[in-house]
Formats: C-alpha cells, structure tokens, sequence
C-alpha cells in the first residue's frame, strides 16, 4: 500500500469516525454514480483503521457497503441511478436486513412472509440484528417467495415498517442493531435488486462477500489495536521489580498475538487483491482472511485482557471492549465453523480442480 | 485457469470446448462427475450459492463474456447443457 493511498485511506477513516460521515460511506461506489470508486484493497484498509478505533463504527461501513454492492451490480439501471448518487455521498444510509430468529446461517430457512401482489410484493414477518438498523433510511430486505429468493430495498419510513432497538448486546455495543418488524409493507417492483426467482441467491452471497472482506480487514485492525495495549501494558506494568514484558510467559504472549496480527495483514491484502483482479480463487482467499483476521482479533484482544489482570475485568475497559467486539467478528458474516466448512469446501474444489496449493 | 487459457476461449469457440471447460469448473463441486450429466445443480443442492456465483465468475473470466442480472434465471443454471447453452447464446449474441 503506497503513501498516498495510506493518506487517503486515514483521511476517510477519520471521516468515518465523525457523526456524519458522508461521502466517506460511498468508498465503492462507481464515480459515474457519484461514489469514491476505490479498489477493494483500499476499502479495506479504510475498514481496518476504522476498526482500530471503533469496530461499532466500522460495522456501519460494512453494511452500507454491501449494500451500494448490492444495488451496484444487481440492480436495475433505472434503480442504480435512482438510489445509487445518495448512498455514494451518505445522504442516504443503508443496512443489510437477512437474519431472523430462526435463520441465521441457514438463510434458505427464511420465515418472513412475502406475497405478490399486482404491482410487486408485500412483506410481513420480522427480522433481527440489523446492524445501523437504527439509523437506517433504507434496508435491503431478504424474502423467499414462491418463486425463489427476493431481495429488495424498503425505506424504513415506508408504511409497515416499524423500527425498534434490539436488547443490549455485549460486543457491538454502539453498532445501532435494530429489529424490524413488517406489516403488509408494500415493496414495488422497482425496489427489487436481481432477478427474483433465480435460486441462485447470488444478490446475498455476492455482498456477503464484500462483507466477510471488510469484516476481514475490520479484525486486523481491532487486532492491531489490541497487541498495542498489549504491548503498552507489558512495558508500562511493573511487578516482581521489573516489566511485564521481561516475563517469559508474557513475550509468548505478545509473539504469538504478533504473529497473528502480521498473518492476517497479509491474509487481507491477498484476498482484497484476489478481488480487485477477479482472481479465480477470491473465495478461498476472501474466506481464508476472515477466518485468519476473526481469530487473530480474538487471540491478541484476549492477550491485552489478560495482560491487563483485574483492570481487563473492568466492564467497560478498552481491553474488556475488544475482547467483546472481537467475539463478533467470530460470528457474523459467517461464524468460525461455518467459515472452517467453506474453506474446506474450497480446500476439496482446488483440490479436484488440479491446482496445486 | 491460466491467462493462456482465457485467450484461448472467446467468441467463435465450439460448444464441445464450452462444455469441457464449465465441466472443469463444476467438477471441482463433486466426486463424482457422472452426477453433473444427470442431476439438476442447483434445484438438488450440488451447487450453494458460492460455487453458483463463483460459477458465473468463471464463465465471465474465460470466455470474456459479461453476465447480467437477466441470465441468472434457475433454468439457465440448472445443468451442465443448460451453462453450456446459456455460454454458447452469449458468445453468438
């Protein structure tokens, strides 16, 4: 990444880290439609920068990203530029509306009622954990039908729809999550992204894509952040007549959360690049960094708790925090197992295939 | 895939070769390549969602062709002769 990347790259995560990020949101989006139009290598590392001072604010980026994502590559092109221009430039703010209380990673178990009517559909049923749901103008909302997947954008201020704050959740404390519950909501035709009925289900796996990338590079940068404390806490402690850091116990620490750290740079830069030259194994390299950077962010944020003793137990402690967020990235866009299953899947495909790994 | 297959393919290659070459692909799905002869892809789960849009990928990288939203019908996607017609459609068109 050269210097002037890396420039702009800060200048837009501290953008994001405003109150109104505006055009800062738009990072993807094609210029043509008023958006920034970076390379997927540069979007992730405006994620992990971000990450590395609020991984609640980085989830805002990730979700409206998927969304332009969305829209950008399956939408109309009456629909792309209706909505495009004002996502690009955060004049309107999109979350991503896919799981229920009994479809999480199984998303063909989807329950949410969706029935055509003479101009298009109309929704009711519930959906959870929408992060930014709270700040959202518009959701893209996944249904099955009767015949095959539909995804399609709803205002939130759109009749029958009512918006409301989830319980509290420990990681992701500030990331807005909201439930949405549907009533008769009325969907037209021309908010719907993609074919319906495709059964392909590609408008969500292409964006959940992107978000396992940005939620990648978002890991790194909570990973970074955290073997900094670590560190910082390892000179600056002093017990037995020394620092921390001239434990043996502790350097092991800080080496293998080093090491971790340092795998999934080099994890989330491939798979960013494996992207932007629409490599023949993006999947594999986009899955690979997930897994890696997830589980890197928990090993280094659990190291700086631990290094931190009783103040890491603080509720509510910079170290505490970490290990809290850090937890999620093991969950969405696809948990540890399920992600440890498609890599395999992959594994087997390269392996059929020929290449060798 | 090399970047001298990519050039190899294109517009003016024969529908054998086209089928060889998604055969290669979903190939990398199954143990056994007899199913893809017989079974429906994606109505009988052999393809999720990932193996179908890698899939589309593929076709758009070595054939150098462009897949819209309006291609990605079930039926275009459903079988091996199925990609193999929707490929040969779109080199002609």
């Amino acid at each position: 990444m050269s210097g002037p990347d890396l420039a702009q790259a800060r200048r837009l995560a501290d953008q994001l880290l405003q109150p109104d990020p505006g055009p800062a949101l738009g990072t993807l989006v094609a210029t043509r439609h008023g958006g920034l139009g970076l390379s997927h290598a540069l979007h992730g590392e405006v994620c992990r920068l971000v990450a590395e001072t609020s991984p609640s604010r980085q989830a805002l980026l990730t979700v409206h990203a998927m969304v332009c994502r969305a829209v950008g590559r399956w939408g109309s092109e009456e629909l792309r530029d209706r909505r495009l221009p004002d996502l690009a430039t955060g004049r309107t703010v999109a979350a991503f509306a896919l799981s229920e209380e009994n479809a999480g990673s199984d998303v063909r178990s989807l329950a949410i009622e969706c029935r055509p009517t003479d101009d298009g559909w109309e929704l009711t049923g519930e959906k959870q954990w929408i992060t930014y749901g709270l700040e959202a103008d518009v959701l893209l909302v996944f249904a099955g039908t009767e015949r095959g997947p539909l995804a399609a954008l709803v205002d939130t201020s759109a009749p029958g729809v009512e918006v409301r704050a989830c319980p509290r959740t420990s990681g992701f404390a500030e990331a807005r999550l909201a439930s949405v519950r549907f009533d008769r909501c009325r969907v037209p035709h021309d908010q719907v992204v993609g074919r319906v009925g495709s059964g392909l289900a590609h408008v969500a796996a292409d964006a959940l894509t992107l978000g396992r990338l940005s939620i990648a590079f978002a890991s790194w940068g909570l990973a970074r952040a955290a073997l900094r404390a670590a560190t910082q806490r390892a000179v600056g402690r002093h017990q037995f007549g020394g620092p921390l850091h001239e434990r043996q116990l502790v350097r092991g620490l800080l080496a293998d959360a080093s090491v971790a750290v340092d795998a999934a740079q080099e994890l989330c830069r491939r798979a960013a690049r494996s992207i932007d030259e629409a490599g023949e194994w993006l999947q594999h390299d986009v899955l690979t960094a997930k897994l890696a950077a997830s589980r890197a962010a928990a090993t280094a944020a659990a190291t700086a708790a631990q290094l931190h003793g009783a103040a890491g137990l603080l509720e509510g402690s910079p170290v505490d925090v970490m290990v809290r967020d850090a937890r999620v990235y093991e969950v969405i866009e696809g948990n540890t197992q399920l992600l440890q299953d498609l890599v395999a899947g992959q594994v087997l495909a390269r392996h059929r295939s020929g290449e060798d790994l | 895939m090399t970047a001298q297959d990519v050039t190899r393919h294109g517009p003016g290659t024969g529908p054998e070769e086209i089928r060889a070459v998604v055969l290669r692909y979903l190939a990398r799905y199954v143990d056994d390549v007899a199913v893809l002869d017989r079974e429906r892809l994606i109505s009988d789960g052999w393809l999720d969602s990932l193996a179908a849009i890698g899939l589309v990928a593929h076709l758009e990288r070595s054939f150098g062709l462009e897949v819209g939203d309006e291609d990605l019908e079930l039926t275009n996607f459903d079988s091996l002769d199925a990609v193999t017609a929707l490929v040969v459609r779109k080199l002609a068109g």
